[in-house]
């Protein structure tokens, strides 16, 4: 696989005399699920904002993307990647149909109403298409973003805990929905749920204090070193 | 939990109280420099404190993260016939010492004010921040008490004088409102949110969704509505103050007074996680700022058409200049307003009040009127 993202040396931070990450290197591959484990605090969501270009607190000694030096608010590079935020309630005046024709129409993509549809089917959202984001309940809303974000197809998808407000069968889909994504480019995602990375990912990696301590390849990847390896504080 | 909830009105330690204090004595000794007098009404003064002070506290009621806030307080055990009372104090005096002082700065300032008329001020001010309270809470399902109140409220204002008897009045009813505000059941002031579906989910144009977008925006809640009619309103009247002035190039200074529509501009800074999504995804100016910079070109023009057809009607002569003025002036508005809710977004702000009164908004009206005096020295 090659390398699609590449980070050395990322420290980030609110302020200065506290930093969140603290030289962070990740090589990301094409085609490759990541899943971003690591207790509260850790800087999981910090750096996934630091990637989506949100978060311009940060210096760096190397970012590339596709082997290229990259400013992550560039307007090309934006249009690689999507990101579901964690907490998200953004164009409420929208409903979702017109949300996601605005989203492909942002990014200059043809419209894919087939596999939209087949996407609200999975995820049992068909009688909440014509109702405003802001009026939907939290789970809604986070399908309504997913749903966007699958359906992108963009090289780079950033999910930040996705799994968080999900009803049991949605969680079921998005799981199926990540592992399949390989297709189409590469997830990397955050979560709490230490399922929802081992089910699904290629890597797994540990962020503890603003580094990543520790990092499970497929072979590597089940419950129990998984959950030996956030011991570490007891 | 409620000093929880001056800390969200003032901020961590309060800075929002000082901030406002220290503005506020500064502004008092330079207006007092001035030291220029003139004979302002008491009535017209009480009527203009009562009725801000009204709008601000219904501001803060209604508003989204004050609904957030309840929500949070209310899953917790709490004294029900204290939070009323307990919750007015806090509005309240976020409202005097943030918005309503100011006023009373300038009336100070400018005006021989006597001991009685502060006492009349102040037991007014009570008066108002009270109404407001129950006005709010019985506008859902006893719309005539509110309306009744409201009445009240106008009346006092036109009839009071700065004398014992009046003072009075307003001690009765205030220690009147004080009691039916303890009898009041706390979750009147939970806002519920009614969902909306909209009408149809078939998208066959992309092209006109920010400006779908905007309309919701501005009509989903009526002190947008109310706001703007308002500023046009004000244009109109302004029409008539101004063809008393000898100078026809001082016309345009309308239409920079009509400039101030907060609703307008402030679409990206009302809403954080929209400027979040926006800084994340490509093409933002393109594919929204400037459908929403023509639409508030759109806004001002009517806005700016309306007060020129005053004139018009009111006799005064309407030549090209001043609807290319008109013109120049819109399109400088709207590419400002684009430029700051992308450049110069409101971030720090407590509650939605703070981001209506937050000065930026006087950016472009202050710009339009320093051109008008331009055109004026040009002529």
């Amino acid at each position: 696989m090659d390398i699609l993202f590449e980070v050395k040396g990322l420290d980030a931070w609110y302020t200065k005399d506290k930093k969140i990450l603290q030289q962070l290197d990740l090589d990301i591959h094409s085609n490759q699920i990541i899943g971003l484990l690591g207790l509260n605090g850790a800087g999981k969501t910090t750096f996934l904002n630091v990637l989506s270009g949100l978060h311009n607190d940060y210096d760096a000694k190397k970012i590339k993307y596709n082997q290229k030096d990259v400013k992550l608010r560039d307007n090309q590079f934006k249009k690689e990647r999507y990101i579901v935020f964690s907490e998200d309630d953004s164009f409420g005046y929208f409903n979702f149909d017109e949300y996601i024709r605005y989203v492909f129409k942002t990014y200059k993509k043809d419209f894919d109403k087939d596999y939209v549809d087949e996407l609200v089917h999975k995820f049992n959202f068909e009688n909440y298409r014509a109702v405003m984001i802001k009026d939907l309940s939290m789970g809604n809303r986070r399908k309504a973003y997913l749903i966007t974000g699958f359906a992108l197809k963009t090289k780079l998808l950033l999910l930040d805990e996705p799994v968080n407000g999900l009803d049991f069968q949605s969680t079921e889909v998005l799981y199926e929905l990540i592992i399949d994504y390989r297709k189409y480019g590469t997830v990397l995602f955050s979560s709490h749920v230490l399922e929802s990375v081992t089910l699904t990912s290629d890597k797994v990696i540990i962020l503890e204090k603003g580094n990543i301590t520790k990092s499970f390849d497929k072979e590597n990847i089940n419950p129990e070193n998984i959950r030996s390896s956030l011991d570490f504080e007891n | 939990m409620m000093s929880m909830l001056y800390k969200k009105l003032f901020g961590v330690k309060y800075k929002s109280a000082i901030k406002h204090t220290i503005i506020y004595f500064v502004l008092y000794m330079a207006f007092s420099f001035i030291d220029y007098k003139f004979k302002a009404s008491l009535n017209v003064f009480v009527f203009s404190s009562c009725f801000f002070s009204t709008g601000i506290m219904w501001q803060v009621l209604s508003s989204k993260d004050n609904a957030r806030y309840l929500k949070g307080f209310f899953s917790l055990p709490f004294d029900e016939e204290k939070f009323p009372l307990n919750y007015c104090i806090a509005i309240s005096s976020y409202t005097l010492i943030t918005k309503t002082m100011f006023l009373l700065i300038l009336y100070i300032s400018f005006t021989t004010i006597s001991f009685f008329d502060l006492v009349i001020f102040l037991v007014s001010f009570i008066f108002a921040c009270l109404s407001a309270m129950i006005m709010f809470a019985f506008f859902k399902n006893k719309i005539y008490i509110s309306a009744f109140i409201f009445i009240l409220e106008i009346v006092l204002c036109f009839t009071i004088s700065n004398n014992l008897i009046s003072m009075l009045i307003y001690l009765i009813l205030d220690v009147i409102f004080v009691l039916l505000l303890k009898k009041i059941n706390p979750y009147s002031f939970m806002m519920s949110s009614e969902s909306s579906k909209s009408k149809n989910t078939s998208v066959s144009n992309t092209n006109f969704l920010v400006i779908k977008y905007f309309f919701r925006y501005i009509l989903s809640n009526k002190s947008h509505v109310i706001n703007s009619i308002a500023v046009i309103a004000f244009g109109c009247f302004f029409a008539k103050i101004i063809m008393t002035m000898t100078e026809a190039y001082f016309l345009p200074v309308g239409m920079a007074i009509i400039s101030v529509n907060t609703p307008l501009s402030i679409l990206v800074s009302s809403n954080r996680k929209l400027q979040n999504k926006l800084d994340v995804m490509p093409n933002k100016i393109i594919n929204f700022f400037v459908p929403y910079g023509l639409i508030v070109f759109v806004f001002y023009i009517i806005s700016y058409m309306c007060y020129i057809i005053s004139l018009f009607v009111l006799g005064s002569k309407i030549d090209l200049t001043l609807i290319l003025i008109a013109i120049f002036f819109a399109l400088q508005s709207a590419i400002m307003v684009m430029i700051m809710e992308n450049k110069l977004i409101i971030k720090k702000w407590n509650v939605e009040s703070d981001l209506w009164h937050n000065p930026r908004k006087y950016i472009v009206p202050v710009i339009l009127i320093f051109e008008t005096f331009l055109i004026q020295m040009a002529y």
